[in-house]
């Protein structure tokens, strides 16, 4: 029976997979490639090189196409592929106040030194399905192209190609950060030292609570977007309530750089990323050993573009500081324990692994005292 | 050496057992210090495998830490070493050990297991080591892990007593049926795995080493052998295992074993055969005798 | 003085840890871990408790000497071949002893907290010879009576060039379980035998 049963388990497993790519690929339509998931689903991606915790395109965008665009099985995907990556060094600290801009705004004040910068949104379109859509060729996509490309007036778009390979030195641009201007008035407390230490590696130490904001961040950076959404949104909507201002938004490059493996003193850079940073400014405080009263802040990041995620871990990270935490959302333990995508849903699947024998010891216990009530 | 070096070619294979070494070392520092505290939960990294989280990771990385070329694998899910996630598990370990595998458990050297252990007690040259969901058992009592570490520091363990009291006073005894928490060496409570009842006696006093692994909440802990592993029980309601009275394994007759319920595909009829899958086949083929016929 | 290559990081430690793990789970029981031929050890340096460092200690740990041992030549090596850093007594999680004569040192490890009992220190001491039977050595002979988890009733052990003030040292760093230090013992021949915290020792 053991022989039989495993045989049987193996070709079961085999079938499920075949049947999987044959759903997937039995259809008219020519199967999707990589890039064209890359090149047309952008936010998807950035989404699962977020939730996975890896950046790179490609592996998202294969990951999406092996998930037939689940984006939690995709994001599982990465996040497996990367575990078996070789860990080579850290890189510096990002310069996220040298990003080439995408986008940039700030919900904080009417203008700003440098300008906002609206870049590429749907946040004011209509959301009125667009047919036309069903229609696109090769020859529209061609017109589209060429009619933006011959109108284009912004200055930063050659090189700001979401997916461009580009590892050519990006130049600053002189994007001072709103924050700074609060805090050059006084308004904005500095960081307390004792969260000024190295870093936390969450993917190689063990995290304790409570924890730290670099392991904090960190676990939040790679969360389950709709997760952090859900609980930031509680927050904003009253259980416990954190009242954000955006003080600044921005969505473009980073450069990426390690110190140099010999030469001491000198760097060396790897390439660029697009990350999302969301800085804001909540209600006032008055921290311990402080004489005047300072706005709190709240600070979210994450890989790729992806604007709710941010704002939310921006909203969380304010949240969880609360010296006095009531409401889910202050609670350390609450919200890094349930938002990771990755351990919440194979917890969740799990449950439709066999479970007959602890059932079969609750039935018997069932069964046993109902006997002793008669 | 580009990116594209670093990334997977066509050739590429993985380190012996999956796990890159020092994901190894982490693991096995963590469980020489879980041995030295019986059943004290050892926190560690638990770094993702392809395999999903709640399914089996934490199992599987103590056994990948442990593995050799010359072990003798056994993986059973429900006592049963065809069911589907054990067969997956056992390809993957396969597949990146080439180890010999083997269905009878008396011969295996290393034996992971989710929710049970083998009818056949384990001797001093084999590991059991087991697949734990939820590692915590004052979860029971309180959700805060900042407060639950408290409670073990400081041996504070009246909130659990008083669950339990209230469930006898509900119900007529503890109705707790799986995963029973157990006083460790007098000190710790530890749950055992969602272990039933029946299999508990089993980690006392053993020959055998037990170490227990929960990868998504990131925690290992231990119970070495000849090291007393005790439920809580009240004084005057003893505690007590799954009843199996009247019943017997349709398949090899046993009457002293965990038996599952199952229902007939074809005809619904009910009927009981032996949990542990491997023991059954060997009581069919006459390789053992049941214990009953040793008592005759 | 040279990285030691002799050493294969995927099968020799998974093999020490075997034995390690056995060593700890049943305190008493002596086990062999694989002999390798380093090429360039400091001078008395016990080559076994290398391969057991190796198989433990990387750089997400720390490591430390006994004073008797605590020289630039002994760290470097260490450094070198472990990758993990050198700390003082009290901070290092990995602590290397001669077993010959007691190291006041021994009082300062690390032994955890209440709720991190797990951070503390292992003692790694060096033995001239672990004995089965009391009577196998001339030399003289420290002899063990050890009882608690992992043993069954009781057992024997018996270690030359095993200074006494470590197993009455021991009582003290034990005294608040579950904080603690755990021990291993090695000889120059790579046998090895491990005392957690949990076991109650007597000599005699």
């Amino acid at each position: 029976m053991g022989y039989v049963a495993v045989q049987g388990g193996i070709t079961a497993i085999e079938n499920s997979q075949k049947l999987n790519r044959y759903l997937r690929l039995r259809g008219a339509s020519a199967p999707l490639s990589v890039t064209q998931i890359m090149e047309q689903m952008g936010p998807l991606v950035d989404r699962v090189m977020s939730e996975g915790g890896l950046y790179s395109p490609f592996h998202a965008a294969l990951a999406l196409k092996q998930a037939s665009g689940d984006p939690l099985e995709a994001s599982f995907l990465v996040r497996a592929f990367r575990s078996t990556l070789r860990r080579m060094t850290e890189s510096l600290p990002v310069r996220t106040d040298r990003m080439r801009i995408l986008r940039r705004i700030s919900s904080a004040f009417k203008t700003i030194p440098g300008g906002q910068v609206l870049g590429s949104t749907s946040d004011y379109e209509q959301r009125i399905l667009d047919f036309s859509l069903a229609e696109e060729t090769k020859e529209t996509q061609a017109e589209t192209v060429q009619e933006f490309e011959e109108s284009a007036s912004s200055p930063t778009l050659d090189s700001a190609s979401t997916y461009s390979a580009d590892s050519a030195p990006l130049a600053p641009e002189d994007f001072g950060k709103v924050v700074d201007i609060l805090r050059a008035q006084g308004l904005v407390a500095p960081p307390p030292t004792t969260e000024l230490r190295p870093a936390m590696d969450i993917t190689q130490e063990s995290v304790e609570f409570p924890l730290g904001r670099s392991g904090r961040l960190q676990m939040l950076a790679r969360a389950e977007t709709g997760g952090v959404l859900a609980l930031a949104y509680s927050s904003m909507r009253g259980y416990g309530s954190v009242h954000p201002t955006v003080a600044e938004l921005r969505v473009g490059r980073v450069r990426v750089q390690i110190p140099h493996p010999f030469r001491t003193g000198e760097t060396v850079t790897l390439g660029s990323i697009v990350v999302t940073e969301v800085e804001i400014v909540a209600s006032v405080q008055r921290p311990e050993g402080e004489e005047k009263p300072t706005f709190s802040l709240g600070y979210g990041a994450c890989f790729g573009h992806n604007e709710v995620k941010a704002i939310s871990i921006g909203v969380l990270d304010r949240a969880m500081k609360s010296p006095s935490p009531h409401a889910p959302a202050e609670d350390q333990e609450f919200v890094l324990l349930h938002t990771d995508g990755i351990e919440s849903s194979g917890f969740c699947s799990h449950f439709k692994l066999p479970h007959y024998v602890t059932f079969q010891a609750d039935l018997n216990r069932l069964r046993d005292i109902r006997r002793n009530d008669e | 050496m580009s990116l594209t070096d670093l990334l997977r070619g066509p050739d590429f294979q993985y380190n012996f057992a999956f796990l890159d070494e020092g994901a190894k070392r982490e693991v096995r520092r963590a469980l020489l210090k879980a041995v030295a505290l019986p059943g004290h939960q050892v926190p560690f990294a638990s770094p993702e495998l392809p395999i999903a989280r709640g399914w089996g990771t934490g199992g599987l990385q103590v056994t990948m830490s442990l593995i050799g070329p010359d072990d003798v694998l056994k993986i059973i899910d429900q006592g049963c070493d065809g069911s589907v996630n054990a067969v997956n598990l056992r390809k993957l370990l396969v597949a990146t050990t080439g180890v010999h595998t083997t269905f009878d458990s008396r011969e295996a050297t290393l034996l992971q297991s989710r929710h049970r252990l083998p009818e056949i007690p384990m001797t001093e040259g084999q590991i059991a080591v087991l697949q734990v969901p939820l590692p915590e058992p004052l979860r029971l009592v309180e959700p805060s892990e900042v407060e639950t570490r408290r409670m073990h520091a400081e041996g504070d363990y009246a909130r659990m007593w008083v669950s339990l009291y209230e469930d006898v006073v509900q119900n007529g005894s503890v109705s707790l049926s799986w995963g029973y928490p157990c006083r460790v060496n007098d000190s710790y409570i530890m749950s055992p795995s969602p272990l039933p009842r029946w299999d508990l006696h089993m980690l006392h006093d053993a020959e055998h080493l037990t170490l227990l692994g929960a990868g998504r909440e990131k925690r290992v802990y231990a119970v070495p052998p000849h090291t007393s592993v005790r439920p809580l029980e009240f004084e005057d309601i003893p505690f007590t295992v799954e009843d199996f009275s009247g019943m017997a394994c349709a398949r090899c007759g046993s009457t002293d074993t965990f038996l599952d319920e199952i229902y007939d595909e074809k005809t619904g009829q009910a009927s009981r055969v032996c949990s542990d899958s491997g023991y059954c086949d060997l009581v069919r083929q006459g390789m053992i005798r049941t214990r009953q016929a040793d008592r005759a | 003085m040279v990285r030691e290559i002799g050493f294969d990081e995927v099968f020799d430690s998974q093999a020490t840890f075997r034995a390690l793990l056995d060593s700890m789970s049943r305190p008493g029981k002596i086990c062999q871990v694989p002999q390798r031929p380093y090429r360039s050890p400091p001078n008395g340096f016990c080559s076994p408790a290398l391969t057991i460092l190796k198989t433990l200690c990387d750089h997400r740990v720390s490591f430390s000497l006994g004073a008797a041992n605590e020289t630039p030549e002994w760290i470097r090596y260490l450094e070198m071949n472990l990758a993990a850093p050198f700390q003082p007594i009290e901070k290092a999680d990995y602590v290397l002893f001669d077993g010959e004569g007691f190291d006041s040192g021994f009082a300062r490890l690390n032994r955890g907290s209440l709720e991190f009992p797990e951070k503390s220190a292992t003692a790694l001491i060096c033995v001239k010879q672990l004995l089965d039977e009391p009577a196998e050595s001339e030399a003289p002979v420290c002899s063990l009576v050890l009882a608690g988890p992992g043993v069954k009733g009781r057992a024997r052990l018996s270690a030359a060039g095993l200074d006494a003030g470590y197993v009455t040292g021991r009582q003290r760093t034990i005294r608040y379980f579950p904080m603690g230090v755990d021990l291993f013992l090695v000889d120059r021949d790579g046998r090895v035998a491990g005392i957690p915290r949990t076991s109650m020792v007597e000599i005699g």
